[in-house]
């Protein structure tokens, strides 16, 4: 086998399976015939497969009609299952915090490894990172499960818990994890929002193909690792950490969207990419004394950077459909 | 066909006219064509084939082996002629337009 032909065949990874098993032969030996004069692989032959292999696979994962919303909202759930579980996972992580300001009625009472850990941010963190769980192994009626399940506990803790303690506020748990980092109101409804449009966003999403059960493992692992980033840089918003963390978030979201499952999110992540980097000039550069700016400031790009989520995916989705239906 | 043609597509389209022809005999017959200006890749092409056997301009026309590299053979079928005599008259018309302003005298 000649170099070219080894790249050529490297190439045609970028094909979907069923399509290189059925036209691989044919595309390659094109390859071959038109390059036949050069001694080095031609790069516009080796770039034109790939983007072709990465229009197809884009297309096997748009379901008309609306592939493209659905696509978009895929994304969407999938970048806020990892807000939710982050923010589920700071409050438990933060037990001292917990310990000296969350009301009796939210106080932790559960000691698990030496941990001491509130019932209801036990109930959040299992709800939302069984979400993201049920998201990146492709369970698409688990994670709505999980997600309306999240509304309910929130529900619940909102409507029947107040904060006592606490002017204001209504015992909404996960508002407590920003006790210290934002100086918003502690209002508790807005925590609704995330969860509803979470389960909104995982129902109406297309049907994804169930992965092999090694890619679902890497997905996972590189999705918890992920959760952990960002609980870890919110946990340190006014120091370098959560520049670091912040910066990681799109960079792990790209490792996870470069699975050969679904590339759509490897074109999402560039516009998360270019939020945090301002985002993270911002943090490096900070006045300690005025964290408010820097609290409204982090808030918005996480915000912002879900809707480029779900916007990139949606246009990357529609404008790479071409006129060419789905292959699923 | 509601929009545009590509060129390569409309290239594709006309070096089949004159017979059934494989993959690179395609990409070989749209640079005669163009006088080399047209440089199809495989990427594009394959794309562009399967597009237009979808819209039923294009059909497979059998296959072999050759040197060990497998041929696939398409042919332009009867719609496929219809549409590329559409665009070609659609850009003689275009064409004609610049010709008229800059030319006045050649083209009346």
């Amino acid at each position: 086998m000649t170099p070219s032909e080894r790249i050529y065949r490297a190439a045609l990874a970028a094909y979907p399976r069923d399509y290189r098993a059925a036209r691989g032969d044919e595309v390659l030996g094109t390859m071959l015939d038109a390059t036949e004069a050069r001694r080095l692989p031609d790069v516009r032959e080796v770039g034109s497969v790939v983007a072709d292999g990465y229009r197809r696979r884009v297309l096997a994962s748009v379901t008309p009609p609306l592939g493209a919303l659905r696509a978009g909202a895929a994304w969407a759930a999938f970048a806020l299952a990892v807000l939710t579980a982050a923010v589920a996972v700071l409050g438990v992580m933060r037990e001292d915090h917990l310990a000296t300001s969350l009301p009796a009625s939210l106080a932790p009472s559960l000691h698990v490894l030496g941990l001491a850990i509130s019932p209801w941010f036990a109930a959040f963190a299992v709800t939302s990172i069984g979400a993201l769980v049920a998201l990146v192994t492709s369970e698409r009626r688990a994670a709505i499960a999980f997600a309306i399940t999240g509304v309910a506990v929130q529900v619940w803790e909102v409507a029947f818990r107040p904060a006592a303690g606490f002017p204001g506020a209504h015992g909404d748990f996960a508002a407590y994890a920003w006790t210290n980092v934002s100086t918003l109101p502690r209002e508790p409804w807005h925590w609704l929002v995330p969860s509803l449009v979470l389960a909104a966003c995982v129902a109406v999403s297309g049907p994804r193909r169930v992965p092999g059960i090694g890619l679902r493992i890497a997905r996972l692992v590189v999705s918890l690792v992920l959760v952990a980033g960002l609980a870890l840089a919110m946990d340190h918003l006014y120091g370098a950490v959560a520049a670091l963390g912040i910066v990681l978030l799109p960079l792990l979201a790209a490792a996870v969207a470069l699975s050969p499952l679904d590339p759509r999110p490897a074109l999402a992540c560039v516009p998360l990419l270019v939020t945090a980097l301002p985002l993270a000039w911002t943090y490096v550069h900070a006045d300690p004394t005025t964290p408010a700016a820097g609290d409204l400031t982090v808030l918005a790009g996480i915000l912002l950077g879900i809707v480029a989520f779900a916007v990139a995916g949606a246009t990357s989705a529609r404008r790479l459909r071409g006129g060419t239906p789905p292959q699923s | 066909m509601t929009e545009t043609m590509r060129e390569p597509t409309y290239f594709v389209l006309a070096a089949l006219l004159d017979g059934r022809l494989h993959g690179y005999g395609i990409i070989k017959r749209a640079a005669e064509l163009s006088d080399g200006r047209v440089r199809i890749t495989a990427g594009t092409l394959y794309g562009a084939i399967d597009r237009l056997i979808e819209q039923g301009l294009v059909a497979p026309d059998g296959e072999e082996t050759v040197s060990g590299r497998l041929r696939r053979y398409y042919r332009i079928t009867g719609e496929g002629e219809r549409v590329v005599a559409e665009e070609a008259a659609r850009l003689r018309a275009a064409s004609e337009v610049v010709a008229r302003r800059l030319h006045p005298a050649e083209a009346s």
